[in-house]
């Protein structure tokens, strides 16, 4: 044929009565046969189902069609099935359509109209799209030879996880992180739920080898500046903050510390206690090199001192390094930024910020932590002295309209963990109270865990505290929350509350995505193609999320998020080239 | 065994105040900073609970919704966004429809629909006014027959005065 | 001069008219310009009367709010609980277009209309607006041995959705101004409690241990005296302190200072002038 005859095949889907309840099937096939160009038209109970497919393959065999039209579901949903089964009937998926009528029939569908309505809609939109389908060409596809590497964005446990997964693979992996040493979060729980394993130890091997591994590169004290680009070629910028201290020559012996005169908060302490201008950020950091914080170095600020260069044997201190700005090509882009946790200074009434001894879940951790600030006594910040009763609250910033709507999953769990630790290890004879408004324990060995801890004598009580008071003079706090079991307010003195803070997404997420050309959820977090089937998946073809980055989880569901963002990764790159439609080559941008 | 009203939550829902009834998830944080239920055994919370189980009688025939403060630290401080106060006052509307006000709130809407105010203006009135150099009647509806007209048919319009040919509350 | 539609109540002009003289002779000398509100009625009390009848009180706020629309002024208002009814009338009626309706059929028998053309201002707020110089320049008094205790009352800020006066948890509008004349403001734990008026109709017992619970709250603080917005606030300190006296057998004795009458004191005018006579716990100088 020198033109190509247009033969368009219509199938109208029942969609059992999800469609054929809400709209006149036998009008709108009568209406379809009328259209230009189409020779076939039928309807059916299940066009995805088996026997409905079949009948798309034997239409388009025994009538010729080049052409085929679903009317049915949302595309999202089937585009694909009905492209790869029109594909082996021999038809250029760009000539598959699938179209949505049922978001108009369906019981239940918020766009959901009457008979006539969904008849007259459902009549316009096949017009269109056959007539659409009539007129377009198909978009050639070029095959593009792939990066064989991998950029992955964040160096905590989900980031790591992801990292060594494609090394072993046989990829090249660029690990980049913010901070001068990976690990992220999970470093710094001391222990880990429903194990009690110490989070440090079960983290360094994996930590190590990333830091080892002949086929990663870590760059960390690195930010992604500029990603330009498509799936198998992207052109990323990192660009590698100065730390001021050779990476090559540091051998992370920690002389320059002891020696250095000036103070710091450390971020590792969350804010208790302090570390050195110069720093290694804490025992197991790797890479166990210093960084020197500009902004509290004598020298940066104000010209003196340089006692780390005098007394480092190898001279690796370097004031003048300067930032650098890499220039990375990669096939595919890992996001997992992690999380923060909400500062609770916005919750007035609970005081934070005002009253000393109102700490959040993170720097008990640290106060915990055998390796902290106290060295894993613990001791409350007003006056030191260890506290008999300890207050916890849960939900703080969570599950609130007025901060964030969602529950954060992990909290139930480590307000837990940290009773235990209290109880079984460092004050036995203390008292703890858990204020809680639902305890969510539902992940593997929970329900014991929360068992365990009930048996190790903490005190639950059902009820959200409205406000905590201080006495002025003890600088304890008065705390009335209602018991609703009970159905009485109780009034509780804590020398120490606890809050079990939200977890939000991490610093500059807004500007990582629009870099990336993808989405945040009306939470922040990045969002997922499709909550249900697709969670690590993202709108842009390879770049692929995992971890807290794209929601509040624990441990276990961040490892497998991370595996799982890999093995998409690996999908598209295992074969060493891909077909990608010819303009966006061209143009140089994701689709 | 409590006899049940299914209707009871669609009217409060549908009372002004009323609409944010459904998103408690009964965390008890209103209840924790009242300042009546730190003294007395009105909760908040379990006035909430009982209106979601349609215990009508139960609600509207208490003392309880009357123990209200109207200080708004339940509505200011819920974290599921019900406007607890405001569903207070909805149950009063209600109860009060039902005949339960109390009287000294009655005696109060009486003094409003025969002065225009709440507070009633007295000789001993005039004489701090002048004491304290104002006007011995002000410029209000209580001394001006027009402004009172308006709001007593404002009342009517309403359908406020008939609370005053209501019985007494049931203790 | 800026100029403002005053809105009585009823229990300023009808129980403590002295502070609805001192606040107009107050704010003048700050170039706040206060008109009578013609034919204004009771507010109506967001406690009792919304309880009875809602759509009552909203008719009855509505036409006082159509008042003010006429002499095209923002509302000032001496007290809370007007604040607190007429802000919460003013946004039901500028966003429920149902209610609006409703309220508006009301208004068109009586010949007014409701337009959402005006704001509704506490006095608080509006000397929190003079600013700490303008106040200063014109300091007369030295009051550096109040050690005030702030009450500043739960409908000055609560909702905070409806009310944007202040911070709702921990709000400094009262002890900025009272800094601002040279009195020093004291913290004490149980500032945001409520005074219990709401109840004392139908609880007089509890209300009475509420506010004791203030009351040793504020001695506790060591402070010496008491500072409002509001005129409900202020009688239940005023005169709620016999009370609790006489049945808890203390001897509490704070003075209570409307927030006008500390600015009278602030600016020279004589206790006689501000009305402190006419208080039933005696203001004696410190």
């Amino acid at each position: 044929m020198s033109k190509e005859e247009k033969r368009v095949g219509v199938f109208i889907c029942h969609c059992g009565k999800n469609i054929a309840g809400g709209v006149d099937i036998n009008a709108l096939l009568e209406h379809a046969k009328k259209l230009t160009d189409v020779v076939f038209a039928a309807e059916n109970r299940f066009t995805c189902s088996e026997e409905g497919q079949a009948t798309i393959c034997d239409a388009v065999k025994e009538h010729n069609l080049n052409r085929i039209v679903v009317v049915a579901c949302d595309p999202t949903l089937h585009s694909a099935t009905f492209q790869r089964c029109g594909e082996k009937a021999g038809v250029d998926p760009a000539f598959t359509e699938l179209i949505d009528i049922r978001k108009w029939t369906m019981p239940g569908s918020p766009q959901k109209v009457d008979q006539e309505q969904a008849l007259e809609n459902s009549k316009r939109l096949m017009e269109q799209t056959v007539k659409r389908i009539r007129l377009k060409r198909a978009i050639p596809q070029v095959e593009v030879i792939v990066e064989p590497s991998v950029l992955v964005i964040g160096g905590g446990i989900a980031g790591v996880e992801a990292s060594l997964d494609l090394a072993d693979k046989g990829y090249k992996v660029f690990l980049v992180e913010r901070l001068p040493t990976i690990g992220g979060k999970m470093a710094l729980l001391y222990k880990v739920f429903p194990t009690n394993d110490c989070a440090p130890c079960i983290l360094a091997p994996k930590t190590a080898y990333a830091n080892m591994h002949p086929n990663i590169t870590l760059l960390t004290n690195s930010e992604v500046v500029d990603v330009q680009g498509h799936v198998g070629n992207f052109q990323v910028k990192v660009l590698k903050h100065p730390r001021y201290v050779d990476e090559k020559k540091c051998t992370g012996d920690g002389i320059c510390v002891e020696k250095c005169p000036a103070k710091a908060p450390s971020e590792y302490s969350a804010g208790m206690g302090k570390r050195k201008a110069i720093y290694i950020p804490f025992p197991q950091a790797i890479p166990r090199k210093a960084a020197i914080d500009a902004d509290h170095c004598l020298y940066f600020q104000k010209g003196i001192c340089r006692v780390c260069e005098k007394v480092c044997p190898t001279g690796a201190v370097n004031f003048e390094q300067k930032p650098e700005t890499m220039e990375l090509k990669v096939g595919s882009i890992i996001a997992a930024t992690g999380f923060e946790e909400y500062d609770p200074s916005k919750k007035k009434e609970y005081g934070y910020g005002l009253y000393p001894n109102v700490i959040t879940q993170f720097q008990l951790a640290r106060l915990l932590d055998i390796d902290g600030p106290t060295k894993g006594k613990l001791l409350r910040p007003s006056d030191g002295k260890e506290p008999k009763n300890i207050m916890m609250i849960q939900c703080v910033g969570s599950r609130d309209e007025k901060a964030n709507v969602y529950c954060s999953s992990v909290c139930c769990m480590y307000a837990l963990k940290h009773a235990q630790i209290i109880k079984e290890m460092v004050l036995h004879d203390a008292e703890i109270y858990i204020c809680y408004i639902d305890m969510r324990t539902p992940g593997k060995g929970f329900e014991e865990y929360y068992k365990q801890t009930r048996d190790l004598g903490v005190t639950f009580i059902r009820g959200k505290p409205n406000e905590i008071m201080e006495d002025p003079k003890t600088k304890n706090l008065i705390v009335v929350v209602e018991d609703t079991l009970l159905g009485e307010p109780v009034m509780f003195e804590a020398d120490l509350v606890v809050l079990s803070c939200a977890i939000v997404p991490s610093q500059g997420m807004k500007q990582l995505a629009e870099m990336l050309r993808i989405e945040l959820d009306e939470n922040g977090f990045f969002k997922e193609a499709h909550p249900k089937l697709r969670p690590v998946e993202t709108n842009v073809r390879g770049v692929y999320i995992c971890g807290c980055a794209q929601g509040p989880k624990d441990i276990p569901d961040a490892i497998v998020q991370a595996k799982a963002a890999a093995s998409c990764a690996d999908s598209e790159l295992r074969k060493g080239k891909i077909m990608l439609p010819e303009f966006i080559v061209k143009m140089g941008k994701t689709s | 065994m409590r006899r049940r009203d299914a209707k009871f939550k669609d009217e409060v829902l549908s009372a002004p105040g009323g609409e944010t009834l459904q998103r408690c998830y009964q965390c008890g944080s209103c209840t924790g900073g009242c300042p009546t239920a730190a003294l007395t055994n009105f909760r908040v919370r379990t006035i909430i609970h009982k209106t979601l189980l349609g215990l009508k009688d139960a609600v509207l025939s208490g003392k309880d919704v009357w123990l209200c403060t109207v200080c708004y630290t339940c509505q200011e401080r819920c974290p599921t966004g019900v406007d607890v106060t405001e569903l207070m006052i909805a149950l009063r509307n209600l109860a009060s429809k039902a005949d339960y006000a109390p009287t000294p709130f009655k005696s109060v809407l009486k003094s409003l629909f025969e002065t225009g105010h709440e507070f009633p203006f007295t000789g001993f009135t005039r004489k701090l006014r002048v004491e304290s150099g104002l006007d011995e009647k002000p410029p209000l509806a209580i001394n001006i027959p027009e402004a009172l007209e308006e709001v007593q048919k404002l009342m009517k319009l309403a359908g406020a005065s008939r609370i005053l040919e209501a019985t007494e509350v049931k203790k | 001069m800026r100029e403002y539609a005053l809105f009585l109540g009823c229990l300023i002009p009808a129980r403590l008219p002295s502070l609805e003289a001192v606040s107009v002779k107050v704010l003048e000398k700050f170039g706040i310009g206060t008109r009578p509100m013609i034919g204004a009625s009771c507010c109506p009390d967001p406690i009792v009367m919304k309880s009875l009848d809602y759509k009552a009180w909203l008719a009855i706020a509505a036409r006082n709010l159509s008042i003010a629309e006429e002499m095209k002024l923002d509302i000032l208002t001496l007290c809370s609980g007007c604040f607190s009814t007429l802000s919460k009338a003013n946004k039901v009626l500028k966003e429920n277009a149902k209610l609006k309706d409703e309220i508006g059929s009301f208004l068109s028998e009586i010949n007014r209309g409701f337009s959402g053309t005006i704001n509704v201002r506490q006095v608080a707020e509006v000397i929190r607006e003079i600013g700490p110089e303008a106040i200063k320049q014109r300091l007369q008094r030295t009051l550096e041995q109040w050690r005030v205790a702030t009450q500043h009352g739960c409908h000055l800020v609560r909702p905070s959705d409806v009310l944007h006066v202040d911070d709702p948890n921990r709000p400094t509008i009262l002890d900025e101004i009272v800094s601002w004349v040279g009195a020093k403001p004291i913290e004490y734990p149980l500032k945001m409690l409520c005074c219990g008026v709401g109840i004392k109709a139908i609880d007089p017992e509890t209300n009475l241990i509420m506010l004791r619970e203030k009351l040793e709250s504020i001695r506790e603080a060591e402070a010496n005296c008491i500072v409002t917005p509001c005129p409900f606030c202020f009688i239940q300190f005023d005169m709620g302190q016999r009370e609790v006296n006489r049945k808890f057998k203390e001897s509490y004795a704070f003075p209570v200072f409307y927030i006008t009458e500390l600015l009278g004191l602030a600016v020279g005018l004589s206790p006689e002038e501000i009305g402190l006579q006419f208080h039933t716990t005696p203001v004696k100088e410190v």
